[in-house]
């Protein structure tokens, strides 16, 4: 028998990879049938180059690869109800998660639930019937030890991903599970899989790169809180506001002693005790709330912390319980602004016209449990700005009024 | 063109192939310890004298379907620098292919009484 050098039977098993199968079994099979039909020709009396081409021309020009079709659709025949469903629960988690983000974007309600029911199915249901499909679909241990990897990876992350927009704990430890299953073992079984198979081509690199880059990119996007010039301006806002209440302050207190023979500004009930108290107020209420978070941390230690590392500092979650009480919380904050604002109407005649942000019905709300130090401290901060603001404007009003 | 119109001739359709293919292979497997799948071509061939001619369209992906089922095992062994990839009955295959092989009988039987079935004895039965 005329036997095939090595390098014949490497061309061979070009030509059938070239000609779409990828199931290596079935190319062990075919390859040694195209042998098998070259070598009888060979035996005939045809040189190789002629057997070689009048063999694959035998199959037709589309023909090995329909091989491969009918393989694999006799194999998976069985597993068609449950491509079915995976398709139809695939799809349904798509809409949902599309119909959940545009309601969140626009506020409307149940937005949350939609959300939740989008990722359950796509990760309780879709996601572990495509792992059955895929064991089903590509037996052998390393490709099912990479699939099973993967699709923990993509369930842990999707999780994490929901309960970042449900503001859960876990989120980020769900998320980072994820991303390093994903990346540091699903990753590189992947390529090392398609390395060892011959199937280190087009269709294996490009889901390789697109999943590398859109995860580097999404990891910057989400990563990336703000850029360096924004963080800057954040931070200075913050101790414009604080600097601007502490100048103000000394100036209301200059006015005020200049006038201090004034029962109607300085008596114990009078205005100016009630602008002294919305200060005390608003820096009591933002010094709990900073401590329900950073209770270990000293005084000195958060100052530090605010000066140096803003954007950080903003950033950490503070717990709204620490400010919601009746009595000397934030409902208090807003009914001494109440008071002040009607003393100042009586002294003046006008009604003074106070931005209050609509947040504080949100901080109110004892459904809400945590929100960031940013936005309360500012809240806070800007509201007591503005009293005392006001307050100044009261006592150069009442200062050129006595003289 | 002479060999094309002889090559079709010889064999049969399709259809008819189609519902027979397993147990062919079965049979064929049945009757030795192990084979490869060029063997059985030509192993089919030789019996039919060329009037089967299983193709290898046909074949593996059958082959694949019942090692997937379980009836057949496999055995690689490097033959001719390539490897070369024996199919074996599996006990419960060896089970199948007898009953296969029965129910094939019969269905012969039952067709060649319709086939043999006279113009007259159609009327009569009308």
């Amino acid at each position: 028998m005329a036997d095939l050098t090595e390098q014949n039977i490497r061309e061979i098993e070009v030509l059938v990879e070239a000609r779409g199968v990828e199931m290596q079994e079935l190319s062990y099979d075919l390859v040694d049938h195209i042998c098998c039909m070259i070598e009888e020709k060979m035996e005939s009396g045809k040189n190789y180059t002629s057997a070689l081409e009048e063999s694959i021309a035998s199959f037709g020009k589309k023909g090995i690869r329909q091989i491969q079709e009918e393989t694999t659709f006799l194999l998976t025949k069985n597993i068609l109800a449950m491509r079915k469903t995976m398709h139809i629960t695939g799809i349904t988690a798509a809409i949902l998660l599309l119909f959940g983000s545009i309601f969140k974007i626009q506020h409307w309600p149940g937005a949350g639930i939609i959300y939740v029911l989008g990722a359950a199915a796509l990760c309780l249901l879709f996601m572990p019937l495509f792992l059955a499909v895929r064991i089903k679909e590509k037996p052998g241990k390393l490709s099912t030890i990479s699939n099973i990897v993967g699709i923990l990876g993509a369930i842990t992350l999707c999780f994490g991903i929901l309960f970042k927009i449900m503001h859960w704990p876990w989120a980020s430890i769900l998320m980072n599970i994820g991303g390093a299953l994903l990346a540091l073992i699903f990753l590189p079984l992947y390529v090392y899989h398609g390395a060892k198979t011959k199937q280190l081509k087009t269709s294996t690199i490009v889901p390789i790169i697109v999943a590398v880059a859109g995860f580097s990119l999404m990891f910057s996007l989400v990563r990336l809180q703000s850029s360096h010039n924004v963080s800057i301006s954040r931070s200075n806002y913050h101790n414009n506001i604080n600097q601007n209440i502490e100048s103000t302050i000394i100036l209301n207190n200059t006015i005020s002693a200049e006038l201090k023979n004034d029962s109607t500004i300085n008596s114990k009930e009078s205005i100016n005790t009630l602008a002294l108290k919305i200060n005390s107020k608003s820096d009591e209420l933002c010094a709990n709330f900073i401590q329900s978070k950073l209770s270990e941390y000293s005084d000195e230690d958060i100052k530090q912390k605010e000066q140096t590392d803003f954007e950080n500092f903003s950033i950490t979650m503070g717990s709204l319980n620490s400010i919601q009480n009746q009595e000397n919380g934030l409902p208090q904050f807003l009914k001494l602004i109440e008071e002040y604002k009607a003393t100042y109407t009586t002294i003046t005649g006008v009604e003074p016209n106070l931005l209050i942000n609509n947040n504080f019905e949100y901080y109110l709300n004892k459904q809400n449990k945590m929100f960031a130090f940013r936005f309360v401290l500012r809240d806070i901060n800007s509201l007591n700005l503005q009293v005392q603001q006001l307050h100044t404007s009261l006592l150069q009003y009442y200062k050129g009024k006595v003289s | 063109m002479y060999v094309k119109v002889m090559y079709i001739c010889l064999m049969y359709s399709k259809e008819l192939l189609k519902g027979t293919l397993k147990t062919i292979i079965l049979k064929m497997l049945s009757e030795s310890d192990s084979m490869y799948g060029y063997q059985i071509t030509q192993k089919v061939k030789e019996i039919t004298e060329g009037k089967i001619n299983l193709t290898e369209g046909a074949l593996y992906p059958a082959l694949h379907k019942l090692e997937a089922d379980g009836l057949l095992s496999t055995e690689k062994k490097t033959v001719g620098n390539r490897v070369r990839k024996y199919y074996s009955l599996t006990q419960t295959g060896n089970g199948r292919a007898k009953e296969k092989v029965e129910e094939l009988k019969e269905f012969m039987e039952t067709l060649t009484t319709i086939i043999n079935l006279t113009p007259q004895k159609l009327a009569w039965q009308i």
